[in-house]
Order: C-alpha cells, then structure tokens, then sequence
C-alpha cells in the first residue's frame, strides 16, 4: 500500500479587546491522502 | 473539525508534480464564513462568507523536513460581533456572488428561482453552492431563474427541499475563483475590537 499523506494543521490566537489572548491549538487536525483509495480519512476526530 | 484539500486543489497539485502545473496560482486569499457544514472535497465556497478575503503572508516552513510544509498567516479583525465556523484558502481576491433561494428547490428540480440573479455571471456554464450541495447553472432566463445541474463536482444530492431564504454562494466561474481547502470549526465568537490571527500549515509527511 502506497501512501502520500498531507498534513493540514490549522491554529488560532485570539486577541480580545481588553487585551488578553487566547490560543486555539484544539482546532489543529490531522488528515491523510491514501493514494490507494483516494479518500481522505480523519485522523483525529475528537477535535471536531 | 474537518478539514480537505478541494477536488481542485487535488487536481491542481497534481498537475504541478507533472510539470503542466505551470498556471497554478498561490492560494494566498483566506475567507472566513458563519455558517454550518462538514467540509467535503466537493466544496467550492465557504458557507456564509464574510467579504472581503484576507490577503495572508504566505512562505516555506519547516516541520519534520526542511521546507515540508507550506504555512498561511493571516489576521482578522471583525467591525461587529461575528460566529466563525468554517473558512476556505482561495486563489483570488474577489467574494463570491450571493443570492438566495426564492421558492423552495425539492429533490430532483433542475430550476432554482433566485434573488439576486444579478449577482451572478450572464454566461454559461458556471457553479453555485447551496449547503454543501454544488450545482451547475446552464442557462438564465434573464430574470430570476436558472436551469441548473444537481449535485455536480462530486456532492452530494440534497435529500430534503431546500427551504426559501436558504443562501447561494457562487462557485466556479464566478468570481469566487478556486478554493483550495476549507476547514469547519467549533464557533468562535469575536467581538469589535478583537482580532484573531490564523496559522494555516499544509505539510507534506
């Protein structure tokens, strides 16, 4: 089985108005492309 | 969350490795969009898209390989109150044309009457986006209708009507241009005065 898998990553930091910041890692994720059955499959979905 | 490279994004890339890719354009455009879904590769637009597009520094990253991961930074900073819930990377600058349902679309219809008709292109063929069905407009009447293709790129039939008021976001050969990958998220609610600032890492492992 070949695999050529791509690795989307999103992250956020919000800053509010009074100044404090917030850090969204939880909005990281994981996904793979499988040459083979040309799909993409969640690698991580607990995020969601 | 889920996120997906774009059927044309796939294409696009593809393309590049067999050295034809030569009129790939950089995704660089990031929209973000307050409405609901499950990001499908079929996916041309954001739902519910906020105008205008971000334009995002763009560069080489490193992750596990020197130089394996293309990385998007752009910032956003709302005028009102906002719920983001999903955003798209597009090759162009330019918004989507809107519109809305005006009579409900049951299963099966090949006629969508709009609001906004004249949002839209005057030719033909070009894309439009309904929840995360994608649909194909043939022909216009010129006023408010449009003789349409369901469920084309590879979505899905919508299995119930589609209520009037229901918002319709312009896809291929619109000026939405392409998008590359969308991603759907948990809400997050920005107020005036606040900012958020994406980092977008496409890495290839």
């Amino acid at each position: 089985m070949q695999f050529l898998p791509v690795k989307i990553n999103i992250d956020a930091v919000i800053t509010r108005a009074d100044g404090t910041k917030e850090t969204l890692g939880a909005i990281s994720l994981f996904k793979k492309v499988n040459a083979d059955e040309n799909e993409l499959n969640t690698n991580n979905p607990s995020q969601k | 969350m889920n996120s997906t490279l774009t059927t044309q994004a796939r294409s696009s890339l593809s393309a590049v490795v067999l050295s034809s890719g030569s009129g790939f354009i950089t995704p660089k455009y990031l929209e973000l969009g307050q409405g609901f879904g499950t990001s499908m590769p079929s996916d041309e637009t954001t739902w519910a898209p906020i105008s205008p597009r971000i334009l995002c520094t763009v560069s080489q990253a490193t992750n596990s390989t020197t130089n394996d991961t293309y990385r998007v930074v752009g910032s956003y900073a709302p005028t009102s109150l906002v719920n983001l819930n999903n955003l798209g990377l597009f090759t162009t600058s330019g918004s989507a044309p809107l519109g809305t349902v005006a009579s409900q679309i049951n299963p099966g219809d090949t006629s969508v009457v709009v609001e906004g008709y004249y949002n839209f292109p005057n030719t033909y063929p070009f894309d439009i986006q309904i929840g995360s069905e994608v649909m194909t407009v043939t022909s216009g009447n010129g006023i408010n209708t449009w003789k349409v293709t369901r469920n084309t790129n590879g979505s899905s039939p919508t299995t119930c009507g589609i209520p009037v008021n229901t918002q319709i976001v312009g896809g291929l050969n619109t000026t939405n241009g392409v998008m590359f990958l969308k991603a759907d998220f948990s809400t997050i609610t920005l107020d005036a005065g606040s900012s958020i600032q994406f980092v977008i890492d496409l890495q290839f492992i």
